[in-house]
């Protein structure tokens, strides 16, 4: 299908220069909240993707539901998310009836949802779909999984969403596209505001390489742990002792981990479990403010990296940010993401406009990376 | 039948070994979840499954690389009851389910090319060559399925209309591109109703072979439940079961708990194997505190109640016959169920045994009976029951501390138990590091054997000194000798000449 083409700056080859899509192998697109314009967003690289001279195949799916006709919570239409023939993805078996091409169920995951079993399919017609995928990282990782069995160099996308419940693209892909639509504020300049701090987390760096790998051999240790604590006597003898590596029992001896089925609802446990030489903390789940505010009133929470799992991990407010720096307590990830682009939209939630020229200037002033504006994808 | 509650099935490991007897296939799994019994009356239909059994345990030692093979393949088998079902009610079927049975078909074409596991198994899977064409019109040989356009010239045309229009919006001016795209919904409405026709046709035409698919799904279920119970008999090192009449005695040799045995090799321990032989009437096991008759009560029951489930036990020897029901009762502390009292609870039970006892042959296990009524009442009480049982068709067994007399019909077995030379060597030994220390200590000089017992058979009197090794305070042994009727003098005689 055709799309509009604003300007030069915003054509197909635009897209594909800026976010490597040529090589990229995965790639999620995060929308700031509800009808922020990521499916929009996601119609424009489906359509840079079949103008490129190298063709790749796409898989796409979404973290919950997406792609609809209507939107199930506001009662607005929605773009629809068009495919090509060829193209891979990972979707409900409830949503492929509502997707008019010729679908080839390809394979049946087991990973179920509301709207039922995810398939795996392949497009034997272009058409509209409906992208009804998995709600967790690691069900998304599966269905990448059969979609590189099916082609294994295919651009892997995902259409994700910022939300507490579920992981979007950290971990998962490669790079992040963050979308900031004019919905998704009361005010350009509170978008501008949301947009920076999103753009903050999501450019976090990566924990050492240390800490990193004590990290991760606690989470193999106890898979369903939700809070690691990394204390100081372990790195100063690292450190100290660079010569003589510790053995994994003595390295285990230094890191503690409590058993919680979520972080959320958890931070007066999580914060009687901190001791002062505590030199990190991972918490694998949302990071919010309230979970922030138990860690807070404990004065040992000082000095310190907090780590998430990636930057769509943390839902902290301006303020939240302001503590954390005078207590001196740094924020990481695990998984660090790439974020090449963030995309406006300038459509309210009432369908009106606001300008173009404004929101992009208002996003810009507050990040150092590249922004654009698309513009409606006629498909 | 099995009359057991779920607290004391965790308690015999029953769940634990079902657990660890792993099937592949939903279908397996599912016909493991039924619980087959075989009464006396399915003695032919055991029998077929513990031969097919011993041919699996041959052919896995012979051809390691086929079974993991097999397994693989029932493993990519899914549950289809579903999609059966609307194929027995002719609901025309969804595209996804389509594609299921498609999957299938591929599968049951793969298995039936195994031809000697399938013999081993004594398992019949066919495959469907003709709905398998169904299903894959073009002769594609894909593993995928859509709605070809080889079922119908119509559906064909239309996607063709649909794609054509497409290309033109690609292209078009926006002033015409409302109508294309009104024209597009047209034809894709049209060719959703041409779809469900074919949906329907298929449906149809797949009907035929509902019954041969049925079968198959079971033979697929009986093969892999069979491969698992072979996989784990051969990590047993079990034997193959032979199945007795009526009034033989069931014996097990070189039995185990293969849970509890899991459990010490774990902890580096090694679990001492028992023989066994019941008699039909009363089997009564005796032995002292630590000798392990409640781990050789699970470990005979639950062989037992393997064979009866089809299972080949834990034993590298075993004949039985087979029984109406098989009861096992160990859990009377629970006093909540059915508002009874814990006494009121295990008079119920026994009186419910014996009422199925009268009318039927089966094997009642208790562990220790009315362990928390007076002893001269519990003394009476397991007595009464060792000479009831002792008349019936079959076998009754019970651990217990209390003197049952010799009767007819009322055999005693004990466990050896620790010698009192090596008890006293234990006590010369020093005071041991830790009750994990001591308790290792008395384990380490306990004779696990089990050996029948001629006449009356005594109660055993190894608790005072065990718990004297285990440090009970001096004060509280003084107070049991006094009890006992023991003398100071009497006592400092005995632990002089122990010294």
């Amino acid at each position: 299908m055709n799309l509009l083409k604003s300007d030069l700056r915003h054509s197909p080859e635009f897209l594909v220069d800026a976010l490597g899509l040529d090589s990229l192998r995965s790639l999620a697109i995060i929308g700031m909240g509800k009808n922020a314009g990521k499916t929009t967003v996601l119609n424009h690289l489906l359509n840079a993707i079949r103008q490129m001279k190298s063709k790749r195949v796409v898989a796409v799916t979404s973290i919950g539901l997406d792609g609809e006709d209507e939107d199930i919570v506001t009662g607005s239409v929605k773009p629809r998310i068009y495919l090509t023939e060829g193209a891979l993805l990972a979707t409900s078996c409830g949503s492929l009836n509502k997707c008019d091409a010729v679908i080839e169920i390809l394979a049946l995951t087991g990973i179920h949802t509301a709207t039922g079993e995810i398939a795996i399919g392949r497009m034997r017609t272009n058409g509209y779909v409906e992208l009804a995928g998995p709600s967790i990282a690691r069900d998304v990782a599966t269905c990448e999984r059969y979609c590189r069995e099916m082609e294994e160099n295919c651009l892997f996308i995902v259409d994700g969403a910022l939300s507490r419940k579920s992981p979007a693209g950290g971990g998962l892909t490669e790079s992040v596209i963050l979308v900031a639509g004019a919905a998704n504020a009361s005010s350009l300049e509170a978008l501008a505001t949301e947009t920076a701090r999103q753009v903050l987390f999501l450019t976090l760096p990566s924990v050492g390489e240390q800490k990193k790998d004590k990290f991760r051999e606690s989470m193999e240790e106890h898979p369903t742990h939700r809070a690691i604590f990394l204390s100081v006597a372990d790195d100063e003898r690292q450190a100290l002792s660079a010569e003589r590596v510790s053995s994994p029992s003595e390295r285990k001896a230094r890191s503690r981990s409590l058993p919680l089925g979520s972080v959320i609802g958890e931070g007066k446990t999580i914060a009687l479990e901190l001791r002062r030489d505590d030199t990190a903390l991972l918490l694998r789940g949302a990071i919010t403010d309230n979970v922030l505010e138990y860690l807070l009133s404990d004065s040992a929470f000082a000095d310190m990296t907090l780590v998430a799992e990636d930057g769509t991990r943390f839902f902290l407010s301006d303020k939240a940010v302001r503590q954390l720096r005078q207590r001196s307590v740094d924020l990481a990830v695990l998984s660090e993401l790439s974020l090449p682009l963030i995309c406006v939209n300038p459509m309210r939630r009432d369908g009106s406009t606001v300008e173009r020229e404004d929101i992009l200037e208002a996003i810009k002033s507050v990040v150092d990376v590249p922004v654009c504006e698309l513009g409606p994808a006629l498909v | 039948m099995l009359i057991i509650s779920r607290h004391d099935e965790e308690r015999l490991g029953l769940p634990q070994v079902l657990d660890a007897c792993r099937c592949y296939s939903p279908q397996g799994r599912r016909l493991k979840a039924k619980r087959t019994f075989y009464a006396p009356s399915d003695r032919a239909s055991l029998t077929k499954e513990f031969d097919a059994i011993e041919s699996l345990i041959a052919f896995l030692n012979e051809h390691p690389t086929d079974v993991r093979r097999a397994a693989v393949t029932l493993g990519r088998f899914r549950d289809l009851l579903g999609t059966l079902s609307g194929l027995e009610k002719r609901r025309p079927l969804e595209v996804t389910e389509l594609f299921e049975v498609k999957q299938a078909l591929q599968l049951f074409r793969e298995l039936s090319a195994m031809e000697p596991l399938l013999r081993a198994a004594s398992v019949d899977v066919t495959a469907m060559p003709e709905a398998e064409a169904l299903l894959d019109p073009g002769d594609r040989k894909t593993i995928g399925f859509y709605l070809y356009d080889e079922y119908s010239p119509r559906l064909a045309e239309l996607r063709q209309q649909r794609s054509s229009i497409e290309r033109q919006m690609e292209s078009c001016e926006s002033s015409q591109r409302e109508s294309l795209l009104a024209e597009r919904a047209s034809l894709v409405a049209e060719e959703e109703r041409e779809e469900a026709v074919v949906r329907t046709r298929l449906t149809g035409a797949l009907a035929i072979y509902l019954e041969a698919l049925k079968e198959n799904f079971s033979a697929v279920g009986v093969l892999d439940f069979r491969l698992a119970r072979a996989v784990l008999a051969d990590q047993w090192g079990a034997g193959k079961p032979s199945l007795l009449g009526d009034g033989d005695h069931a014996t097990l040799e070189n039995m185990s708990h293969p849970v509890i045995e899991e459990d010490l090799r774990k902890r580096d321990a090694i679990f001492v194997r028992q023989s066994v032989s019941l008699p039909p009437g009363t089997t009564v096991l005796s032995g002292p505190n630590m000798g392990g008759k409640s781990v050789a009560l699970k470990s005979m029951t639950l062989a037992l109640v393997l064979i009866q489930l089809g299972f080949y036990p834990s034993a590298t020897v075993s004949a039985t016959p087979l029984y109406d029901f098989i009861s096992y009762s160990s859990d009377h502390l629970d006093t909540t169920k059915r508002g009874l009292s814990t006494f009121g609870n295990e008079i119920v039970r026994i009186r419910d045994d014996a009422a199925r006892a009268r009318k039927g042959r089966g094997l009642v296990v208790m562990d220790e009976p009315c362990r928390g009524t007076n002893p001269e009442e519990a003394t009476a009480l397991v007595g009464a029951l060792a000479r009831f049982y002792g008349k019936q068709r079959g076998s009754f067994v019970i651990s217990t501390h209390y003197r049952v007399p010799d009767g007819d019909g009322i055999a005693h077995v004990r466990i050896r138990g620790i010698q009192s030379e090596a008890l006293d060597a234990m006590s010369s030994d020093g005071v041991p590091e830790s009750d994990r220390d001591a308790i290792r200590r008395i384990e380490a000089l306990m004779d696990y054997r089990i050996e029948r017992v001629e006449g009356g058979a005594p109660v055993p009197t190894d608790a005072i000194r065990i718990a004297e090794l285990l440090g009970l305070d001096e004060d509280i042994l003084a107070f049991i000798d006094d009890v006992n009727g023991k003398s100071g003098a009497a006592k400092e005689e005995e632990r002089t000449s122990q010294k």
